[in-house]
């Protein structure tokens, strides 16, 4: 009689227990189940495992998001605006300077603000540097911190309202160097930075009769970093990210006195990117408290040029007379999409204030 | 549907193979109507998950080649079946050159000719992914039965499950009819245990293999005017191990799906990096395509019968029509007509006679190498740029980094134990490409570490669709 040999089902116990983990995992959790594989439990793990052996978080980004990694890209950490040059701000500007100049003749203000880059302040304290590679791994783009012509163009011809928050940031940075405007793992800026960047625009505003009231300081101490902060640039688990030391720092939050704000006061709106996204000590809540202004928000992230614009579009939102419109360009990722259309914009003819 | 994606993996992989299973109770060594029901419906589902209308063609396909099998059969006069087979060769090639070429030579024509815009329109449509596979399936059908090597089978639903099969159906292997009919007819029921590990192993080299040498061919094909030789190297052998693992990937997780569900695919990759000649490479590589073109071209136009020269010439035709086959672009016809010419060349001169030696070894690697840049190149300047690079003739624009490999520790790894896995496992362990009945608990314990290993290591990476899915 042949003998049978006894076959194990480890493989089959182990293809029942991937289908168990993968449906009761959402079962349990109430959500559905998602279609995209990299978001599946058992790539979260994998990114844990890439960034425990050593895989650069921008390039666990990188192979998340993009499937090719360009060889001499610092990575998300280090974005900035690149190459765009003085031709990049001439067409940025030619975009929007008919809008910006339709709707100042309208009676709408529009302030551009220049958002400096992590990569342009804190070079240095960067997670791995990319200075000590040796030239033969450097390429001279990743050695410019940023783009001073693209920023010059900007400020002195194409966009001379624009206000720059680089000189204000590289001061505080050399007065108070051990006070950080952006977190050691991310490239959007601390609540500090944000409090910051609100005084600053303040400030330029009330020397423009913009604004009357001194932004009033309150400093409440620190806080732990914000897990969506972390998850917007790590494709890490939150429970991994709750776990590991190295994403257990902390922020120094500021608040401000915030001010009254009158029922037929003109709206402030922000048209903003995902540095507007953290609430209420980020530079959304800051904004509103200094402003003392009703608030109309328009937050898209990556920096969607024409989104922004086209946003306000929509069929209930009409610009007012007297409005004040920030806008955001953080000079990383920069979008110079489709041009705003400055017939587009309607504005309310009949003033709610005056 | 991709064979990687959770949507496969997790809910129709599992139900096709149980619903697969319940059909089969009650029929011992038959294949009932009731499974061949079934199959053909999980493929329709398969297959029109993404656009639905991707059936169409297919339908026409193979409800014509079946009617033309038919009217062959009853046929008796020579010319009436000679007209018949023509009619079918027609039909697919129609089929084909609409949805695969028509976009590009209009374009073309209109570049060159701008009149003829007028009056030629790109339809614009999505290539079916498969279509050139099925219609090969569906043509060497009606010409085996032109031939008399086969009868078509009563029931159309033979012929509907032999095409519609959805472990192979939109990449291959490119199957013959009277390979799968004697396994409808005796038919052993399903391997699902051995045919799962070999879907593991797929699964494994596509994920993890595949696309960790994606990573650095993106580099190359994405700016190929600003490479230099080494960046040139780096991305072309690249991507010479991501369409192997790819591929071969791929079919391996076909015929380990086929042996679930209890049919033998052939082999469709024998260790095609270690051939010694062009000639064993295409004996090595893609092999039932290879195989399909020997059997219905190459012999069609004379094969190796007339004067040397003849034999040349059918060599290059049959190779410029494999790829030709592969898509509109013209770099598809080069890289045909590249191995076509080395081919003859090496008949010639009798290499494909030498024994096995490193030298062989090395041109046949260098030349595949080489005719690879034509295959992922968007366009031949484009392949030409980066021909001009390897061959060291243009300094390069960006010097080489080294940033991508020391700041990827694991998709480096995987990308080493790739080579090591293609040059020395593989060929050392003797690896079987076909599924075994009852694998031993190490092969089912490597098994579950290669599933484990693709599902987080693979997919925590950006995962590229099948390459030969644009096919």
């Amino acid at each position: 009689m042949p003998h049978r040999r006894l076959a194990i089902p480890l493989f089959p116990c182990a293809i029942g227990l991937v289908l168990l983990f993968f449906h009761g995992f959402y079962t349990a959790a109430g959500l559905p189940p998602p279609r995209e594989a990299y978001r599946t439990p058992f790539a979260e793990l994998g990114y844990v495992l890439r960034y425990l052996a050593g895989q650069k978080p921008d390039r666990v980004i990188a192979s998340r998001r993009a499937g090719t990694l360009h060889l001499f890209s610092a990575g998300d950490l280090e974005m900035q605006v690149r190459r765009y040059g003085a031709a990049g701000a001439h067409a940025l500007t030619a975009g929007a300077r008919p809008v910006l100049d339709t709707l100042k003749a309208q009676g709408v203000t529009v302030v551009p603000v220049l958002i400096p880059t992590k990569l342009s302040l804190y070079r240095e304290e960067l997670p791995y540097s990319i200075g000590k590679r040796g030239r033969w791994s450097l390429p001279p783009t990743d050695a410019d911190p940023e783009d001073p012509d693209f920023v010059h163009q900007l400020l002195d011809h194409g966009m001379p309202e624009a206000i720059d928050l680089y000189e204000p940031f590289r001061a505080f940075r050399r007065a108070y160097p051990e006070r950080f405007l952006y977190p050691p793992l991310d490239y959007h800026w601390t609540s500090l930075g944000s409090a910051l960047a609100v005084v600053s625009i303040a400030r330029e505003l009330m020397d423009r009769g913009l604004l009357s009231v001194e932004p009033q300081w309150l400093s409440e101490g620190r806080r732990p970093l914000s897990g969506s902060l972390l998850t917007d640039q790590y494709p890490l688990p939150r429970w991994y990210l709750a776990l590991a030391s190295e994403f257990q720092s902390e922020e120094e939050v500021v608040r401000f006195v915030t001010q009254p704000v009158p029922e037929a006061e003109d709206r402030l709106i922000l048209l903003g990117t995902s540095f507007s996204q953290f609430p209420p000590e980020g530079f959304l809540g800051q904004l509103r408290s200094v402003f003392g202004r009703p608030m109309e928000v328009f937050v898209k992230p990556n920096n969607g040029y024409a989104g922004g614009f086209q946003m306000m579009k929509e069929a209930h939102f009409k610009l007012r007379r007297g409005d004040l419109v920030i806008w955001e360009l953080p000079l990383c990722c920069l979008n110079l999409g489709d041009p705003a259309i400055a017939t587009d914009f309607e504005v309310e003819s009949a003033p709610t204030i005056q | 549907m991709l064979f990687h994606t959770p949507e496969f993996l997790f809910y129709f992989l599992p139900a096709a193979l149980l619903v697969h299973r319940l059909a089969l109770i009650g029929s011992r060594n038959s294949y009932s109507s009731l499974a061949r029901l079934c199959l053909l419906v999980a493929t329709l589902v398969f297959y029109g998950w993404t656009h639905t209308w991707w059936l169409l063609p297919f339908a026409f396909s193979v409800v014509f080649d079946f009617g033309w099998s038919i009217l062959l059969v009853r046929s008796t006069d020579a010319r009436v079946r000679r007209l018949l087979c023509t009619l079918s060769v027609v039909q697919n090639i129609s089929l084909l050159g609409y949805f695969k070429y028509w976009d590009a030579v209009v374009l073309r024509l209109a570049m060159w000719f701008p009149a003829t815009a007028r009056w030629l329109h790109p339809h614009g449509l999505e290539l079916p992914p498969g279509i050139s596979f099925y219609t090969f399936e569906s043509l060497s059908f009606v010409i085996d039965v032109y031939r008399r090597e086969i009868l078509p089978p009563r029931n159309p639903l033979d012929f509907f499950s032999f095409i519609a099969m959805f472990p192979r159906f939109v990449a291959g292997p490119i199957v013959r009819y009277r390979e799968i009919s004697e396994q409808l007819h005796d038919y052993h029921g399903m391997r699902m245990l051995g045919g799962l590990t070999l879907f593991a192993r797929g699964l494994f080299l596509k994920l993890c293999f595949a696309d960790s040498f994606a990573v650095f061919t993106g580099y190359v094909s994405h700016a190929p005017e600003r490479i230099g030789a080494a960046a040139a190297w780096l991305g072309t052998l690249a991507y010479a191990m991501q369409i192997y693992f790819d591929f071969s990937g791929y079919s391996l997780m076909a015929i380990g799906l086929g042996a679930a569900l209890g049919f033998d695919f052939p082999d469709n990759f024998r260790r095609p990096y270690l051939a010694g000649s062009l000639q064993e490479f295409w004996r090595r590589w893609h092999i039932s395509l290879s195989s399909w073109l020997r059997d219905y071209v190459y012999h069609s136009l004379g094969g190796n019968r007339g004067s040397r020269l003849t034999t040349y010439r059918n060599l290059f035709l049959t190779m410029l029509l494999g790829g030709i086959w592969h898509g509109a672009g013209i770099q598809y016809a080069v890289w045909g007509a590249w191995h076509g010419a080395f081919l003859s060349v090496e008949r010639a001169l009798g290499w494909h006679r030498h024994p096995p030696s490193i030298v062989g070894w090395a041109r046949t690697f260098l030349v595949v190498t080489t005719g690879w840049v034509f295959f992922y190149s968007g366009d031949v300047k484009q392949a030409f740029a980066i021909l001009q690079a390897m061959a060291f003739m243009r300094p390069g624009v960006e010097t080489f980094s080294a940033g991508a490999i020391l700041d990827n520790p694991v998709t480096t790894a995987l990308c080493v134990a790739g080579v090591a896995y293609c040059f020395v496992i593989e060929p050392r362990a003797g690896m079987a490409d076909q599924p075994k009945l009852a694998p031993a608990f190490r092969e089912q314990l490597v098994a579950t570490c290669l599933m484990a290993g693709a599902l987080i290591l693979g997919l925590s990476q950006f995962t590229t669709p099948f390459l030969y899915f644009q096919f």
